[in-house]
């Protein structure tokens, strides 16, 4: 009984128990026994129905004119006017583009950085310095866009930045890469994988100490080197936890952070920039479009959805637990 | 659509860039909290959320409250209000301006003034200055937005009375008041800014103190030293600036130069200067255009594309968005020509600081082939306070507008007499002008109405003995004579209050911001630059709001002399 008790809280591991049919009499008894861990799981519910599910009523005035005077119920229905709205306008298929296109560098140059990173640090032997190095990574993560913008301005800048001086150093001429379309995308990866790779590292390391050190014994006899060890041992073994992630990451394809883009971005670089959060902030809350801005973000959400199904989906396949 | 129609009032925020940079920052960091999310979506929707919330409890308030309003006898109502505690709560801009021993904007001496003399017992709720859009967006949306709501943009004002956020303050006023009342007689004039298309008033406001707004300046002994005169047209205004670039006139032996300093008045006077300015309405032939459709717009984008080439600005200026380093430019002496504005008073003292030999003049209205356009010319208004639809006791708001024109704002304008000012001929005399810009200056910002009125003479007999301070007035004298004796076009008194043209303002103010931008830095020429914008504008439904501004335009043009 115990260990069914133990299970069940576990949640997916209870599957065995679960093919047992059970009365709803017995399924009462064991709320009823199991009643304080009940107690201590409504704040959370609550949490959940009041911010998350709630507020999904608002989505309603993606399909209304919504007016503030009549309220969310008094609006006047529309339909999908707003939706055509937005797919016939250039704008945002132009918004949608640049979102997706940062999100694909995201994928491939900022998402895998962590793994890279952690990988690194786990070979490292000395543990001072490993803290050490750890501990510094993690520091950008806790500086505010806003902060960090303004370093990266001003480390950037033609004339007075320490990059154009050791660019300088080669007989490179200046370059302004805060304006240049070409190199303002980099620059928005590289500040990501800058400020967040190290916060990334954590997760990594964990799936990491997780790994049973007799598996490492066993290669070390079987003659395997450092890589080997790696490639046969560590990244198998943190397989899953990058097959989550991963499965997450696509739920954001559709998003870039507002904070990132917006202090970042400057009237010159507008065109590469310019994102669905951006976009939002601009039509929602300063020109108070409320209902355009809601069905913008209704649709990143459902595409944001769509992408997670599938992914998952696709992980499950390929042999990882994925997300359910 | 903020900077659009917040262009008339480049007056008092470019000064305090600083307080922007701050008070943005607050706001961001508000926001920092919701980052899991999507940051600005999750915003949207919060405030969206609330409404659903606040929707259930409040509407029923407001609906009963709307209906009294509507159906109950005068009186009834007057003895409901006077029952009603005498309180309100009004939004004030945040400029970052009150000093840390001073308090808060919410809790500072003035504030205590405010309460222990007018009867009212105001709450205040500051907006920060560079985010008025979204804060007050939020807050109306969520039902929290004060009861009232003080903003220079009209355009919030027409939108919050369509949105029904706000009421029509006519039979308030005709009620209540007898002062404000009694001044609204004396100036006829400002009625059409208060008055909407429905034919009711949507907002009080008193006249500007002055109606002067951007300033050139340029440093005289500069000018004096390479031997120049003062320019008098755009070329020679070049001339000038290529000049202090080349031939060292700060004397330190290093081409170190950067002739021109930026503001927010940058774009602005650069555009008046071909009658031109961006984003608004011009009346061609009895056509309404966009500035940029008018022809004379490619002479704008063409001065500021050789002003960067010849290297006469900054060339980072597009990643200065606060406009700090060009701030720096000036005030450590590195430029010679600043665009500003007539509330510069900082910076200007910062340049003494570091240079006390500088000597500056203000350069007069400049020509070009168009002829000679006059340096901004504010709209007649001042602060306007619309009063929302949830407002309790609207009787306590007209009490503090009444006391506010009567004698409030005197204090809130000079400070106390004997200690920040004494009174010479009549005119209040500022005593020590450090003393005053941390005590009492930022206090000038709770005045929802007042009747100061600055006309040169008035300018320089407030300064007090200090040179400097009658240097700086005298400048100020001579930007406000500019903008009474040249003519400043402007067609359009405030923005067509046309709904198929703001929808889209927003979106196609960053369009041509982009444009701008790149046009000034790189060699796509005028013509190419303004056929971007063309595109830009048609993609979004431009031709649809011309049309549309244009029928308002000729069902109103007797109204807009």
């Amino acid at each position: 009984m115990s260990s069914m008790r133990g299970e069940r809280m576990l949640g997916r591991a209870a599957l065995p128990a679960a093919s047992v049919p059970k009365t709803r009499r017995s399924r009462l008894r064991d709320v009823y026994r199991d009643r304080y861990l009940y107690v201590f799981l409504l704040p959370a519910l609550a949490y959940f129905i009041v911010f998350k599910y709630v507020t999904l009523f608002g989505e309603t005035i993606a399909f209304k004119n919504y007016r503030l005077l009549d309220g969310i119920w008094g609006s006047e229905w529309v339909g999908l006017k707003h939706f055509r709205t937005l797919f016939n306008s250039e704008d945002f298929w132009h918004v949608l583009g640049n979102t997706l296109l940062l999100n694909v560098y995201h994928l491939a140059f900022a998402f895998p950085a962590p793994i890279v990173l952690a990988l690194l640090l786990n070979e490292v032997r000395a543990e001072w310095f490993k803290r050490a190095v750890q501990n510094l990574l993690y520091l950008p993560f806790f500086i505010s866009w806003v902060v960090l913008g303004g370093m990266i301005v001003s480390l950037l800048s033609p004339s007075t930045g320490v990059v154009n001086a050791l660019l300088g150093l080669f007989g490179v001429e200046p370059i302004y890469f805060m304006t240049s379309s070409v190199w303002w995308p980099v620059v928005f990866i590289v500040s990501t994988i800058w400020q967040s790779a190290g916060w990334g590292t954590i997760i990594y390391m964990a799936a990491m100490a997780a790994i049973d050190p007799g598996l490492y014994e066993a290669a070390k006899m079987d003659g395997a080197g450092r890589l080997r060890q790696v490639w046969h041992i560590t990244l198998p073994g943190i397989r899953g936890t990058i097959a989550v992630l991963l499965v997450l990451q696509m739920g954001k394809m559709m998003d870039v952070g507002f904070e990132h883009v917006y202090n970042l971005q400057n009237a010159a670089v507008f065109s590469v920039s310019d994102v669905i959060s951006t976009y939002v902030y601009r039509i929602g809350l300063q020109n108070a479009q409320y209902s355009l801005a809601t069905a913008v973000g209704l649709f990143q959400g459902v595409i944001g959805l769509i992408l997670v199904l599938i992914v998952n989906k696709t992980v499950k396949k390929l042999g990882e637990g994925g997300l359910w | 659509m903020n900077e659009i129609n917040n262009s008339s009032e480049i007056n008092n925020s470019s000064e305090s860039n600083e307080s922007k940079r701050i008070g943005r920052r607050i706001g961001r960091q508000a926001g920092r909290g919701t980052r899991i999310g999507r940051s600005a979506l999750s915003l949207a929707a919060l405030a969206l959320a609330g409404t659903a919330v606040l929707a259930g409890c409040s509407s029923e308030n407001t609906d009963s409250n709307n209906k009294e309003a509507a159906e109950g006898a005068p009186s009834e109502q007057a003895s409901a209000s006077a029952s009603l505690p005498m309180k309100v709560t009004a939004s004030i801009y945040d400029r970052g301006a009150v000093a840390a021993g001073e308090g808060t904007y919410e809790d500072n001496r003035w504030t205590k003034y405010i309460n222990d003399n007018s009867g009212v017992q105001v709450s205040w709720v500051p907006i920060p200055r560079n985010q008025e859009a979204d804060k007050f967006n939020v807050l109306i949306a969520s039902g929290q937005a004060p009861e009232l709501l003080a903003t220079y943009n009209r355009d919030f004002i027409v939108r919050w009375a369509s949105e029904g956020a706000i009421q029509p303050i006519d039979d308030y006023i005709e009620k209540y008041s007898t002062s404000y009342k009694a001044y609204l007689e004396e100036h006829p004039e400002l009625k059409p800014y208060l008055t909407l298309e429905d034919g009711k008033m949507y907002a009080i406001a008193s006249l500007r103190p002055t109606r002067a707004n951007t300033a050139i300046f340029i440093r005289q002994d500069w000018l004096d030293k390479l031997g120049l005169s003062m320019p008098t047209t755009v070329d020679e205004l070049v001339e000038v600036a290529k000049a202090f670039r080349d031939n060292d006139p700060d004397g330190n032996g290093q081409k170190d130069t950067i002739p021109m300093a930026m503001s927010t008045s940058y774009m602005a006077i650069t555009d008046d200067w071909f009658m031109a300015r961006s984003g608004e309405w011009f009346v061609e032939d009895g056509k309404v255009v966009q500035s940029f459709f008018t022809g004379r717009y490619e002479a704008a984008l063409d001065f500021r594309q050789l002003a960067y080439k010849e290297e006469l600005v900054d060339k980072e200026f597009a990643t200065d968005k606060e406009f700090s380093r060009q701030k720096q430019l000036w005030t450590t002496g590195r430029a010679g020509i600043f665009f500003s504005n007539v509330n510069m008073d900082n910076t200007m003292s910062d340049l003494r600081k570091n240079d006390p030999n500088a000597k500056l003049s203000v350069v007069p209205p400049l020509e070009t082939e168009y002829g000679t356009n006059g340096y901004q010319l504010e709209v007649p208004n001042h602060l306007l306070t619309a009063f929302n639809k949830d407002l309790k006791n609207p009787q306590a708001a007209i009490k503090l507008v009444d006391w506010l024109i009567d004698e409030g704002w005197e204090p809130l304008t000079y400070g106390t007499e004997g200690e920040h000012y004494e009174m010479k001929d009549g005119i209040p005399v500022t005593l020590d002008l450090d003393k005053y810009k941390t005590e009492v200056s930022y206090a000038s910002e709770y005045r929802l109405v007042q009747q100061e009125r600055m006309t040169p003479e008035y300018v320089t007999a407030r300064a007090g003995e200090d040179p400097n301070d009658q240097d700086l007035a005298a400048l100020k004298s001579t930007i406000i004579r500019n903008s009474e004796s040249y003519d400043f076009r402007k067609d359009f008194p405030y923005v067509p209050p046309v709904a198929e043209y703001s929808t889209i303002a927003t979106q196609f103010e960053a369009k041509w911001k982009e444009i701008n931008t790149r046009a000034a830095m790189t060699g796509i020429s005028a013509a190419e630059a303004v056929k971007d914008i063309r595109q830009a504008w048609e993609s979004l439904g431009g031709e649809q709001a011309t049309a549309k501004v244009q029928a308002w335009y000729d069902a109103n043009k007797d109204k807009l002399q």
